[in-house]
């Protein structure tokens, strides 16, 4: 078996605030192959994004990736010098942030912008990385590419800026991009054309995609696979039909029947999961999803269940697994 | 997609006004800010075209007419028959002159501090904002904190003490009387800018876009000068503008108590010294010349900092009114 282009071992990033330790991420493993679109799913705070920035070490204090691995390529990220991780950044692992006006520097233009990616990764001469930059803008479906190199980010639109982001992300045809929730801002008119895009540049290039968000419509249209967390842990991992035709853990059954549906009649209200989603401060012992959790029991409520292969390509980490699949 | 040619012009059109259109498209509806600018572009006129606006040398003394004695009063003529439009001061020499060329000095004084300020202020704030929470945040803002603690003025006067008045040789540097002064007033200022900037570049260092240079790769010290320090401008401009008036103060006041500026250099400070002893007596003209100047100059900077304020940080604006 070849090496997975992105292999994540029981990582456990933590924050050490005035309140106390948030668990973040909590001793989780995924992995990544090439070509392969993953997607992450959870709720806000559910530590998707710490899982992306960890793989770009970008945890900041009081932030601390505690253990775990992170191999690209079968190098462990973690054990690199900050040097190499720069060089890393941005050229072989790429990452778009959701929110496109903040992440762009009000005060330089959307070609400084790219063109300084392509400035830290390449020893190109500036001419040949001007038309570089219009040629990356071209490919994102920026209209009049060269007149909008010279535009400041308030002067795009929305969808503008996200394809400049994209632009950015793709200029030196990294190896691994993360999404991180790339449609958030934006309308649904405007997000289908976004992830139209990204699946043209994934088809063209063939790059590994790992996709963070919060909308399982999304995830079923262009993912391969998909891992769901929950409270800081991925709860279940499955190929993105199986995982719709049949959700095994119970708060992804309850994440798929919180979603309405059109053409159901008679349903009066939307199923929703009771509780709420646990301080990661103060995690309950055993299962983090046992106080809302209908199945639960004493068991639950102490041992953590770890995530454990069921089926070919299955993971799942509920103790009461026999009892839920039918 | 779609948009009508005229529509399309019209967007593109304000597609490419520029930061600086913007800018003046928000500075020019605050009427006062505009009076203030143009207070503070006749200032400039006046201190930069001095030698061509000065009726006379502004240290020739002239004599007075028979019977009378200097000071003379506005529009009085010397025994030479000179004409004095703003009287003449107790030595005989035009007051017009003096508080021009006075303006200049002034004015010298005021950017050459604020300029030295920045220098220093800038750096010192950028860096410990920059590492924050480090032992070099903490030592440069314990410093800052240590000279802040000291009245300007104090300070002013203590330093400038401690160098001694007139020409004043460090290692291979001499430095004149006024660069001296420069320097000093900097010196009491720049804790002031390092604060602000510190501010600043803590709050730019949460957005985003340092992220996301971050995940293109870029480095701590690229991201400080390249990304954030850009982006600091403003409120800095919109600091340096507010500090002027209270340096032409300072440095105003400094001439005013013999610490400044050594006669018989022109300078408001040490005219509105010399014009106390007569203020009472018969020669009120003296003392209100280079008075009305200096608080016209310190008015004009206060109310161009606060147009500047609200026209280049919108958001800091709209979060005073609120």
């Amino acid at each position: 078996m070849n090496v997975p282009l992105l292999e994540i071992e029981h990582l456990v990033t933590r924050f050490y605030t005035e309140d106390g330790v948030v668990k973040a991420v909590d001793g989780n493993s995924l992995h990544l192959a090439e070509g392969e679109t993953l997607g992450i799913v959870g709720e806000s705070g559910s530590g998707k994004t710490v899982t992306a920035l960890s793989v770009m070490r970008l945890i900041e204090n009081p932030g601390r990736i505690e253990s775990g691995r992170i191999l690209f390529r079968g190098e462990n990220l973690l054990t690199n010098s900050e040097k190499k991780m720069r060089q890393i950044r941005g050229k072989d692992i790429a990452m778009v942030f959701q929110d496109s006006l903040s992440s762009l520097n009000p005060t330089l233009t959307i070609g400084e912008q790219v063109d300084r990616v392509i400035r830290f990764h390449t020893k190109l001469t500036r001419r040949r990385r001007k038309s570089r930059v219009v040629e990356l803008l071209t490919q994102v479906g920026i209209p009049e590419p060269k007149k909008r190199t010279g535009n400041y980010p308030h002067e795009f639109s929305g969808g503008m800026r996200q394809r400049a982001l994209i632009a950015m992300a793709i200029s030196c045809n990294p190896e691994v991009l993360i999404l991180d929730e790339p449609t958030t801002a934006l309308d649904v008119t405007i997000e289908a054309q976004i992830f139209e895009l990204v699946d043209q540049l994934k088809e063209r290039f063939g790059m590994g995609t790992v996709l963070i968000t919060h909308d399982l419509a999304v995830v079923a249209n262009s993912c391969n696979r998909v891992t769901i967390m929950y409270a800081g842990r991925i709860v279940e991992e499955a190929g993105v039909y199986a995982l719709y035709e049949n959700p095994l853990h119970p708060y992804t059954r309850g994440l798929l029947h919180s979603i309405p549906h059109l053409n159901e009649e008679g349903q009066e209200r939307l199923p929703s999961i009771p509780g709420e989603v646990p301080d990661l401060i103060s995690l309950p012992e055993g299962c983090n999803f046992s106080p809302r959790c209908r199945y639960a029991d004493e068991r639950c409520r102490q041992v953590a269940p770890s995530l454990k292969e069921v089926k070919s390509g299955r993971k799942i980490a509920c103790l009461k697994i026999d009892e839920i699949d039918e | 997609m779609n948009k009508n040619p005229s529509e399309e012009a019209k967007l593109g059109i304000w597609a490419h006004r520029g930061l600086l259109e913007e800018f003046w498209h928000n500075f020019k509806k605050n009427k006062l800010s505009l009076v203030g600018g143009i207070i503070v572009l006749l200032y400039l006129i006046i201190a930069i075209f001095a030698p061509l606006l000065a009726p006379y040398n502004p240290v020739e003394q002239f004599n007075a007419p028979r019977g009378e004695h200097n000071p003379l009063p506005p529009l009085s003529r010397s025994a030479e028959g000179y004409l004095f439009l703003l009287g003449s001061d107790k030595f005989g020499r035009d007051i017009l002159s003096r508080a021009i060329y006075g303006t200049r000095t002034l004015l010298q004084v005021a950017v050459g501090s604020i300029a030295v300020a920045l220098v220093l202020g800038v750096w010192m704030g950028a860096v410990a904002g920059y590492k924050k929470g480090t032992w070099v945040d903490e030592l440069i803002m314990r410093a800052v904190d240590v000279m802040l603690s000291f009245p300007t003025l104090v300070l002013a006067i203590a330093l400038l003490g401690a160098f001694g008045i007139g020409k004043t040789r460090i290692g291979p540097f001499v430095l004149s009387n006024m660069v001296k002064i420069m320097v000093v007033i900097a010196i009491t200022y720049s804790p002031r800018f390092a604060r602000v900037m510190r501010g600043v570049v803590l709050q730019e260092m949460t957005e985003d876009y340092v992220d996301a240079a971050k995940v293109a790769g870029a480095s701590g010290g690229r991201i400080l000068t390249k990304e954030v320090l850009i982006n600091t401008i403003p409120p800095i401009i919109v600091q340096a503008s507010l500090m002027m008036a209270t340096t032409v103060l300072t440095s105003s006041s400094l001439s005013f108590l013999g610490m400044g500026l050594q006669p018989p250099r022109p300078s408001l400070g040490l005219m509105l010294n010399e014009a106390r002893d007569f203020l009472f007596l018969r020669a009120w003209w003296y003392a209100i010349v280079p008075g009305v100047s200096i608080s016209l100059v310190i008015l004009g900077f206060n109310l161009l900092g606060d147009g500047l304020r609200d026209s280049l940080d919108p958001r800091q604006a709209r979060r005073v009114q609120q």
